[in-house]
């Protein structure tokens, strides 16, 4: 599903240039569910962005189930993400001032889903994730684990091939925490492919496969099952 | 996709109070400003514009040359209109109107009307000034014609005149001895016509009466031509150009034409040869362009605010953007916010403008209607909205959907953001502020000087008595009655009343070489004229008094008429000068003294002294303290001589007062705008003190941690705006002087434009802006670091 070779970012200022990813190379294949981990400034959100179209490298290749991305522009990469890609932050990115409901809705309308077909997918999905009866709460009304949720009900809302998780426990406890990593793991047994960024071994455990970064470079690779 | 924007655009207006009451609030105070402009100056543009054949209607109004200078001259000869429609196929019709004043009388109801017009019958077919009864097609043929409007008809008939047969030939007695009936009764000219009348009586009685009225050599009419549709007005202009020479072989004036469109607001015209209802489109310029500027100022804060707010913004674009959203959906949620802000700003400012009406109508002295349930004000309301919604959103919506989604996911950081469009847009803000509030202070000071500046003449406790009907030509009785009352000092018979003089003619003088002839203006008065006004007499002697059947003539000159004649005050006692055809003596030289508005430098001037002229003022002083009391003397022995034609009389200051009504009109409204603008730019510095303390929120908790002090961080905090405000004023000031320097040259006399005003309006803004700014920054001063960095 994802082909990356010899993939580059430096990051410039007025006195540092830093290199982000210096001719990373890896493949992750459909169904996959792999977790990065390295410590801090080692390149995962870098690569996590760009394997996610918000960010471009540059230099090296990028396939994305069967086409090259890496020179899309920022359109292209937009309309390719809204309908593959589903994004579970470390801190949420909740829209404060859109209920739950609407904070799910919101790729459906982006995608141009007609309002009868968004309730009936959002509420799916909401009951899913078992937060349906938080359905009119404001972000800010709930918990960190049910935070969570929805942000990962808004992930999934549009049926994507691919999710994209940065940190997904770091704010929450580990009840919360186990929780979230349970529904990551169900929805990847139902066929999504998932890539996550984690410092947790505990979580990380919840992978088929971890890829472990030094400054932008993998350097080792865990098959776990 | 609409209905979600606007749902969301109303929760973050709701969730951002301080944001969105300073957005809100200052569109709405602008709009309600905008509205109130656009209606006046639409007001201003309806003028006339009720006549079918305005298209076609044009004033032939003359260039004169007298004494080597070109005047424009409203007025034209009454044999003119009948030899255009002659002579000229282009013209299809004329309308003559000549201005009349006079006492009206039917039966016991006498008053005095001023708006009586003297015109043709061709006035029904020109022009829409419909007839309610009686016959347009044979009004104003006859000499004894009288068209009186409905309203009065109604003085004089009784409210319900409308329902009684015989109002049309009922009759009129005019000055007590020209008797007309009633032709017709005509429906009240509207409100936006410049041509307004009460009364209108046929041209073949002025005829009758003033054979000047048909001579060439008389100028008593405005004329109107309604030419031929299709006609090329460039064309039959030139045509006409030199006409008059062709029929008057004495004349060398030039004809020209003013359609009927721009009498309203451009006519400029000399010797007060222009009556009618009349503008100034200098003040809708001004209106025009103070309005816009006080909308960009309120756009500027919606500009700024949402700029401010991006960061905080920011992470939500990230989300929605990550999230499938496209730059043009974004676009659009922005736009919506703005248009919603714009819109409940709008409702806003139609509630203002509804309790504000009658202040806003006493301000602009204009009947100011907003006819609110229209459908044209409807259309106009949204339209107005859109552009505003528009211009202060589009450039918010581009730079807030322009964020790049890796950028915004990240935490904020302390670095203070750099945003010169933002910056440049504070200093435009309050570079118009302080331009305004420059002028205004420059309009005051030049309005206080003109109204204390010695005029050469005691303006106070001087009543002006116009002298008509039976006290005509009896103003030596009066006088004399007067002159025995006890609140009257002394009693001053004389043609004109000193406020703004304008009666002249060729000015010849013994020696003089044909290049030198000059227009003097001129009055007619008696001994006591000089001594009543306080007139200083800097050599030779007053009039000596003479008896009514003396004709010989003696002359009285200003200091500048000597001045031109190339005499000195000691030199020009007994030469002799021709006025009016009549050649006399200089027996005196008064020092200059102003009879006209401050705008004009002191022309030259002449007075004469002949008791067999009649006069149509008395300038009567009265004691101080006993002006009740003088009024009521001066209304009885009026009475005596006179007991139907009702009483003129006026204040001479307040007349004087009134020739710059405009101008103190102007000065307010521009004060009014200058304390807005002020306000609006404030409004918008607020909302940037507080978005600048909440970005800075963790520096100011870092700082305070390692010992700042409050007032170091309240210096952090303001120095930016500070900065920004001074460069305003360095902005201003040349923008300022350059437009009171040509404001000012209206004016004869005027104040220097000193730099302690430029001094005292940047000093006023600072302190403005720097007590907006700091009232957050000791806010974000006082409040506890380990809080903030918590929260951080």
């Amino acid at each position: 599903m994802i082909k990356i070779t010899g993939l580059e970012k430096i990051y410039r200022t007025e006195e540092v240039e830093t290199i982000a990813l210096n001719k990373l190379s890896f493949d992750v294949k459909e169904g996959e569910f792999v977790a990065v981990m390295g410590p801090s400034g080692c390149g995962k959100s870098t690569l996590l962005n760009i394997v996610g179209l918000l960010d471009d490298p540059d230099a090296g290749s990028f396939v994305f189930n069967g086409i090259e991305v890496a020179k899309y522009n920022e359109r292209k990469r937009a309309d390719l993400r809204k309908h593959n890609i589903g994004f579970v932050f470390q801190s949420f990115n909740l829209i404060d001032e859109l209920t739950v409901f609407e904070n799910v809705e919101l790729p459906l309308i982006y995608t141009g889903v007609k309002a009868e077909d968004r309730k009936k997918r959002v509420e799916e999905v909401l009951d899913k994730m078992q937060i349906m009866h938080r359905r009119n709460h404001f972000p800010q009304q709930l918990s960190g684990g049910q935070q969570q949720r929805v942000a990962v009900a808004r992930a999934v809302v549009n049926n994507p091939k691919l999710i994209l998780a940065d940190e997904p426990t770091g704010n929450l406890d580990s009840s919360n925490g186990n929780e979230v990593m349970q529904l990551l793991t169900d929805l990847n047994e139902a066929g999504t492919t998932i890539i996550m960024v984690t410092h947790s071994e505990h979580d990380a455990r919840y992978s088929h496969r971890i890829i472990r970064m030094l400054d932008g470079q993998t350097v080792t690779e865990n098959i776990l099952q | 996709m609409l209905k979600f924007n606007l749902k969301i655009a109303l929760r973050n207006i709701w969730k951002n109070k301080v944001y969105s009451s300073v957005n809100i609030i200052g569109l709405a105070l602008s709009m309600a400003c905008c509205l109130v402009i656009s209606v006046f100056i639409w007001n201003e543009w309806q003028h006339d514009i009720f006549h079918s054949h305005r298209d076609n209607i044009y004033r032939v109004t003359e260039k004169q040359n007298q004494a080597g200078t070109i005047y424009n001259v409203a007025v034209t000869p009454g044999p003119l209109a009948p030899a255009l429609q002659k002579d000229f196929p282009e013209v299809v019709n004329t309308v003559r109107f000549g201005q009349w004043s006079g006492t009206l009388k039917n039966g016991i109801n006498t008053f005095q009307e001023k708006k009586i017009l003297i015109t043709d019958n061709s006035i029904f077919d020109v022009f829409n000034f419909p007839l309610l009864k009686g016959d347009s097609k044979t009004a104003l043929q006859s000499f004894d014609d009288i068209v009186i409007t409905e309203r009065m008809a109604e003085k004089y008939f009784g409210s319900d005149w409308r329902n009684n047969p015989s109002v049309v030939g009922q009759i009129f007695t005019l000055n007590n001895e020209h008797i007309f009936k009633v032709a017709g009764i005509a429906q009240n000219p509207p409100e936006n016509s410049s041509i307004q009348f009460d009364v209108l009586l046929p041209v073949p009685f002025l005829l009758k009466i003033d054979e000047w009225a048909n001579k060439w050599g008389g100028n008593s009419f405005h004329t109107y031509v309604q030419l031929k549709t299709g006609t090329d007005v460039a064309a039959f202009s030139e045509k006409i150009k030199n006409q008059l020479h062709v029929y008057n072989a004495k004349t060398e004036d030039l004809m020209q034409l003013q359609p009927l469109k721009a009498q309203y607001l451009y006519s400029k015209f000399d010797f007060q040869t222009d009556w009618g209802k009349r503008s100034n489109i200098k003040y809708v310029k001004i209106f025009a362009g103070v309005g816009l500027l006080l909308l960009l100022i309120a756009c500027v804060n919606f500009i700024n605010l949402s700029t401010a707010r991006s960061l905080k913004r920011s992470l939500e674009v990230g989300v929605r953007k990550v999230n499938g959203a496209s730059r043009k959906q974004l676009i659009f949620q922005f736009l919506c916010e703005s248009f919603l802000m714009a819109l409940i700003a709008g409702v806003i400012a139609v509630i203002i403008l509804q309790l504000l009406n009658s202040a806003i109508q006493i301000l602009t002295d204009k009947a100011i209607v907003l006819e609110f349930s229209s459908a044209l004000f409807g259309a106009a309301f949204l339209f107005f909205i859109f552009i505003i919604g528009i211009v202060a959103g589009i450039y918010p919506a581009f730079v807030l959907s322009g964020f790049k989604p890796v950028k915004n996911l990240k935490a904020i950081s302390t670095k203070k953001p750099r945003n010169y469009i933002q910056q440049s847009l504070v200093v435009f803000q309050f570079g118009i502020s302080i331009t305004l509030m420059i002028c205004s202070f420059m309009m005051y000071r030049q309005l206080q000087f003109i109204q204390q500046k010695d005029l050469g003449f005691d303006k106070e406790q001087l009543i002006s008595v116009r002298l008509n009907g039976g006290t005509r030509g009896k103003a030596d009785v009066l006088k004399q009655d007067l002159e025995n009352q006890t609140a009257i000092v002394s009693v001053a018979p004389a043609t004109m009343s000193l406020v703004n003089v304008d009666n002249s003619a060729d000015f010849k003088w013994e020696g003089m070489q044909a290049s030198d002839l000059f227009l003097a203006t001129q009055a007619n008065i008696d001994p006591s004229f000089i001594p009543t006004l306080g007139i200083q007499l800097m050599n030779g002697s007053n009039f000596p008094p003479q008896k009514l059947t003396d004709t010989f003539n003696n002359y009285i000159l200003n200091e500048t008429a000597v001045k031109r004649m190339g005499y000195s005050v000691d030199n020009v006692i007994g030469k002799k000068v021709t006025f009016w055809g009549g050649t006399g003596s200089v027996i005196g030289v008064v020092k200059d003294f102003h009879f006209k508005s401050l705008n004009a430098t002191i022309e030259p001037f002449i007075f004469r002294y002949q008791p067999w002229a009649p006069y149509f003022t008395l300038l009567v002083k009265t004691e101080e303290g006993k002006t009740t009391e003088a009024i009521q003397q001066i209304q009885k022995i009026y009475k005596k001589y006179d007991a139907e034609t009702p009483i003129e009389f006026s204040f001479v200051d307040e007349a004087i007062n009134d020739l710059y009504k405009n101008d103190k009109r102007t000065a307010t409204i521009i004060a009014l705008f200058a304390g807005l603008t002020i306000f609006v730019g404030c409004l918008g510095l607020f909302g940037l003190a507080v978005f600048a303390a909440e970005q800075r929120i963790k520096e100011i908790g870092i700082r305070k941690v390692l010992g700042a002090s409050v007032p170091h961080i309240v210096r952090l905090l303001s120095k930016d705006f500070v900065k920004l405000v001074l460069i305003s004023i360095l902005i201003a000031t040349p923008v300022a002087y350059y437009t009171m320097y040509n404001w000012l040259q209206d004016f004869a006399y005027r104040v220097d434009i000193s730099w302690w005003v430029f001094g005292l309006a940047g000093f006023v803004a600072l302190l403005i802006a720097l007590l907006t700014v700091s009232f957050q920054a000791i806010k974000a001063a006082v409040a506890n670091p380990v809080k903030s960095l918590r929260t951080e």
